[in-house]
């Protein structure tokens, strides 16, 4: 009895010791077996779902793509999805767990600054180097030299949004409409300086919760302000649900609206009269009139997935392609696949053109639209570079 | 009255009316079966998305889909009851809360799963009317929120009181097993009450889908503004539950306006904590010693 009790356990120990090598060397384990594993952070459920779809998506399609066209270096990509709701702490979880697990090379974290900020110590612990999208100029400020985003920061939105409204619609009574978080509270505070710079006057400034879902006491607070423009920093629900009530209130004034209520899901959601009077910016001008390739890309993204990109998610796939040019030169190794991405200069994907600076910024320009009159679609007018 | 203050009051009412729907469903459940309901907000969400199915991807008039939709509700309400209450019903109460979270998460992933993370737009009978109540141009579509909802709050209010079943239920409510031993059927009251509380969160659903849009995340916010609610008013008292829901909606309207729109979240809040330590009976409410 004491013997098979003893060879019990030598087999729980020996299972043990199985499953904790494996664990420790998975990564060696991925790489004999051809694959070279990268993380990924996207918010697959909650609230930030429709970006983190789009995120989700343009991966899966570059993972598809890269590996179709031979991989990285020589080994197949495989991409490691961890789905980072909108919690910090899941965030931060999920990529301490993608990095025990896969040991990864690059790490895309997820497109939320809170996430991004939450994560950014264990990104220096790790000394992994990581792609991000959050737009919050607190991240880029840290200067964490393992960190690179691959789209335009706030800081650059907030100074196209009040340059749109002054310089170029020439306003001169600004009313901000901005969600009461780490994005929307300091784009309107940038976006107040630059109004006050370009002699205009800001006649309000009016906050809303991100799950409010009746913000018509701000806006008319806003219009009996006197205002001649509403700017609106906004995700995608709830910049539709502004514009709606924008228009049932009788306000005709022109809005100038932040490039998550200019996303295809966003626009979807809004009449075309309501969009009458609506500019916005976008962190991209994502047209097929921009040339093949982008035109080859948005009907691949629209056969597979049945909606159209959008150029929050797409920078994503620009981030595997410069990684996979990256991967392809120095190979796995972090610290140098880190210097490579600080060398970064004019590289040209679908959504912009990429240049990494001082900060780890990547993208220093964004696109300005109209909306053709009775349609939703988006009309190009210019870009806003941070220069 | 000016143009501001009377679009405010009606945007106020609207949306207090459908905090009251809400928190009716709340408070039934509760009272029947002693459970909070975590998972009134995700019912919510699930009636609004069956209006998508039946109204928008199955094409069908809004005459037949609402109905359509609230029979799914009144479905949803008795599954809900088979599999999440009944299982649970003899455990403490503190489990079947518990159980009501879990089930929230689940259903609000299913949901995910089913009609994707990008929001729907549902039709409103009513299209996209305005009209001018004392200058000021008010979306037909949200006097039609504050019409129903109020028809339904009476026509419930008569159900309870005025008939011989909702007698049985308020029986149930106060005694389950006196209720029992006066040969009255305590479990068909159980799966009436889910049904009831299917067929409130279901409305409710339909009613905000056109204003707020369907997304798959919108029912948390609104049951937890719907609690506030019930907090303020009385979390056993009908009366309290619209009187709380129209409280909490105009606060949250003129607090915007008026105070800050910054706190105004946090106005309500305030208020709900206030309640709590100074009259947590709510309004209306009964003190717990008033009800043997």
């Amino acid at each position: 009895m004491a013997n098979k009790r003893a060879v019990g356990r030598r087999k729980v120990l020996a299972g043990i010791a199985a499953t904790t090598g494996l664990t420790i060397w998975s990564p060696r384990l991925s790489a004999q077996s051809g694959e070279i594993a990268i993380g990924a952070m996207v918010p697959i459920t909650g609230p930030f779902n429709v970006s983190g779809q789009q995120y989700h998506f343009s991966l899966q399609m570059a993972q598809d793509e890269i590996n179709a066209k031979g991989g990285v270096a020589g080994k197949k990509l495989k991409i490691v999805f961890e789905d980072v709701k909108d919690s910090n702490s899941v965030a931060v979880n999920a990529y301490l767990k993608v990095v025990r697990d896969i040991n990864p090379p690059l790490v895309f974290l997820s497109s939320y600054t809170t996430q991004n900020l939450a994560t950014e110590p264990e990104v220096t612990k790790a000394q992994i180097p990581a792609m991000y999208a959050g737009g919050g100029d607190a991240v880029h400020m840290k200067k964490n030299p393992w960190l690179f985003r691959i789209r335009p920061a706030d800081g650059i939105q907030a100074l196209a949004l009040a340059k749109h409204a002054t310089e170029g619609l020439g306003k001169k009574k600004i009313g901000i409409l901005f969600v009461q978080n780490d994005f929307g509270q300091p784009g309107a505070i940038a976006a107040e300086k630059v109004i006050k710079a370009a002699g205009a006057e800001v006649v309000g400034m009016e906050a809303y919760a991100f799950t409010d879902n009746d913000m018509s006491a701000q806006i008319q607070k806003l219009k009996n302000a006197g205002a001649d423009c509403f700017i609106c920093i906004s995700y995608g629900k709830d910049g539709a649900l502004i514009l709606k009530l924008v228009k049932e209130m009788g306000i005709t004034i022109p809005v100038v609206a932040s490039s998550g209520v200019m996303v295809p899901a966003a626009r979807n959601l809004i009449a075309p009269d309501e969009l009458t009077n609506v500019n916005g910016v976008m962190d991209a001008y994502l047209s097929a009139e921009r040339g093949p390739e982008v035109a080859a890309y948005i009907k691949s993204f629209k056969d597979r997935f049945k909606i159209d990109p959008d150029p929050f998610g797409s920078c994503y796939y620009d981030g595997a392609w410069i990684l996979k040019g990256i991967l392809d030169k120095v190979g796995p190794d972090r610290v140098k696949i880190r210097d490579a991405l600080k060398a970064v200069k004019g590289y040209k994907g679908i959504t912009n053109t990429f240049t990494t600076d001082a900060d780890g910024n990547m993208v220093h320009s964004l696109a300005v639209f109209g909306i053709k009159p009775g349609t939703r679609d988006p009309v190009f007018i210019r870009t806003i570079s941070a220069a | 009255m000016s143009q501001q203050l009377v679009q405010l009051i009606v945007s106020g009412l609207a949306v207090g009316s459908v905090y009251a729907l809400v928190g009716l469903a709340f408070i039934m459940v509760n009272e029947a079966t002693g459970v909070v309901n975590f998972a009134t907000g995700q019912m919510v969400a699930i009636g609004c998305f069956l209006s998508v199915t039946t109204g928008i991807q199955m094409g069908l008039p809004l005459a037949a889909a609402y109905p359509a939709a609230l029979a799914g509700m009144a479905l949803f309400g008795i599954v809900f009851y088979a599999v999440v209450f009944r299982p649970l019903q003899d455990r403490p109460v503190v489990t079947v809360i518990i159980g009501t979270v879990m089930i929230g998460i689940v259903i609000q992933n299913s949901a995910l799963i089913t009609w994707g993370s990008v929001p729907f737009r549902p039709r409103s009978p009513f299209g996209r009317q305005v009209v001018d109540v004392f200058g000021a141009a008010i979306s037909a579509h949200a006097l039609f929120v504050i019409a129903v909802s109020f028809l339904m709050i009476g026509l419930l209010y008569a159900f309870i009181y005025r008939t011989a079943i909702g007698a049985r239920m308020r029986a149930v409510a106060q005694d389950r097993d006196a209720a029992r031993l006066m040969g009255i059927g305590v479990d068909r009251m159980f799966v009436l009450t889910w049904v009831i509380a299917g067929l409130l969160t279901g409305t409710a659903g339909i009613l905000v889908g056109p204003m707020w849009f369907a997304d798959v995340n919108m029912g948390d916010p609104i049951a937890l503004k719907a609690f506030a609610a019930i907090i303020i008013g009385g979390f056993s008292s009908v009366p309290g539950a619209i009187v709380g829901g129209v409280l909490v909606g105009l606060a949250e309207m003129l607090g915007a306006a008026y105070i800050s729109s910054a706190y105004k979240d946090g106005l309500v809040f305030l208020v709900m904590i206030l309640f709590l330590l100074v009259r947590p009976q709510g309004i209306f409410g009964e003190r717990i010693g008033q009800r043997a």
